[in-house]
């Protein structure tokens, strides 16, 4: 019975915390996501780590997310991260896209399949951020404010080799999988949709999505998501 | 012009304020609907807007969470995840809550 009590309000917690992740905190996704595979059997690291998640909360309270009026170009940042545990299989996904200056939209997400190579999970993350990027720009073109002709929308990405793979034409991609997600992001690439650039992995704003980072990181990532204090 | 609806909720964003007049006199002559003038909180996200961006944050309803779960009195900590924290599946009991509270 006491085990049935701890479980409940472990899930209730993890409720709360993922409906602030998904809409004005991303920093924290990545932890409350993680903390969510637990949910059936928390034990005490679990709730450490959670005790943690409410601690940091606590001092971000009155942090919200700032959209500044100018600069409305919708950017991408991308990446993905190998897997970090000998018992699991697929790497985790992560994507932010920001416009005016702060994130509009965030995923932190499992790979559905699981790949050997990391430039095949590199392409297939590439793949996921494009879908929703198509999505994003209809949207914007339904908005007043935005002149109509919205230029590309470039994706930032860490990773040279894919960038270089996914403009080529080649079609040596023996995987069947790889090949249809290959084409789909050559045919926006080819419809002006999106455009790939590469940025520095330490600039890079997705790291606090997938993993636990450093102070100066953590502070760093959250400002350029617009993650800023309300004053 | 932009309508945005979830459920009992229902937001109206556009340019011209006389079209969203009409469009508010047409939809409540058809539904039962009360008027709160101008969007403050929706969907427990809070609005600000002041001269040069528009702020959205939920500080209201963090502290409500930190304050139902008796959260609220603890240390400030500025990283969220400690990367030295293994998590992995807990193959032995769970552990209750009143258990946990004397470690």
């Amino acid at each position: 019975m006491m085990v049935k009590v701890s479980q409940y309000i472990y899930t209730r917690i993890i409720r709360s915390l993922l409906h602030l992740a998904n809409h004005t905190r991303p920093n924290i996704i990545c932890v409350v996501g993680r903390l969510n595979r637990y949910i059936h059997n928390p034990n005490v690291s679990r709730w450490s780590a959670l005790e943690r998640v409410f601690k940091y909360l606590k001092g971000i309270v009155d942090y919200g997310l700032h959209y500044s009026f100018f600069s409305t170009v919708i950017k991408g940042f991308s990446d993905v991260n190998w897997i970090f545990d000998s018992k699991e299989m697929k790497s985790t996904t992560r994507y932010v896209f920001t416009l005016c200056g702060g994130a509009v939209c965030w995923k932190s997400v499992k790979q559905t399949i699981i790949i050997g190579s990391i430039l095949g999970i590199k392409l297939v993350t590439l793949d996921a951020a494009n879908s929703k990027d198509e999505w994003l720009q209809k949207n914007l073109i339904d908005v007043p404010f935005v002149s109509k002709s919205i230029p590309p929308i470039s994706i930032h990405y860490d990773s040279q080799v894919t960038i270089a793979m996914a403009k080529s034409k080649k079609k040596n991609l023996k995987i069947r999988h790889m090949t249809i997600r290959h084409k789909s992001i050559r045919h926006l690439i080819s419809h002006g949709i999106i455009s790939l650039d590469f940025i520095k992995s330490k600039k890079n704003i997705t790291d606090p999505l997938t993993k636990g980072l450093v102070r100066q990181r953590v502070i760093q990532s959250s400002r350029k998501m617009g993650l800023k204090p309300l004053n | 012009m932009i309508l945005c609806l979830n459920i009992d909720d229902l937001m109206i964003l556009g340019c011209n304020i006389q079209v969203i007049n009409i469009i508010k006199s047409f939809l409540s002559k058809n539904f039962n609907m009360k008027d709160f003038g101008h969007v403050d909180v929706i969907l427990g996200i809070k609005l600000l807007k002041s001269n040069n961006d528009f702020v959205l944050t939920q500080s209201h309803s963090i502290e409500k969470i930190l304050k139902r779960f008796n959260y609220f009195d603890m240390s400030i900590v500025c990283i969220p995840f400690d990367s030295f924290t293994k998590l992995r599946n807990n193959d032995g009991e769970s552990v209750s809550i009143y258990i946990y509270s004397y470690y």
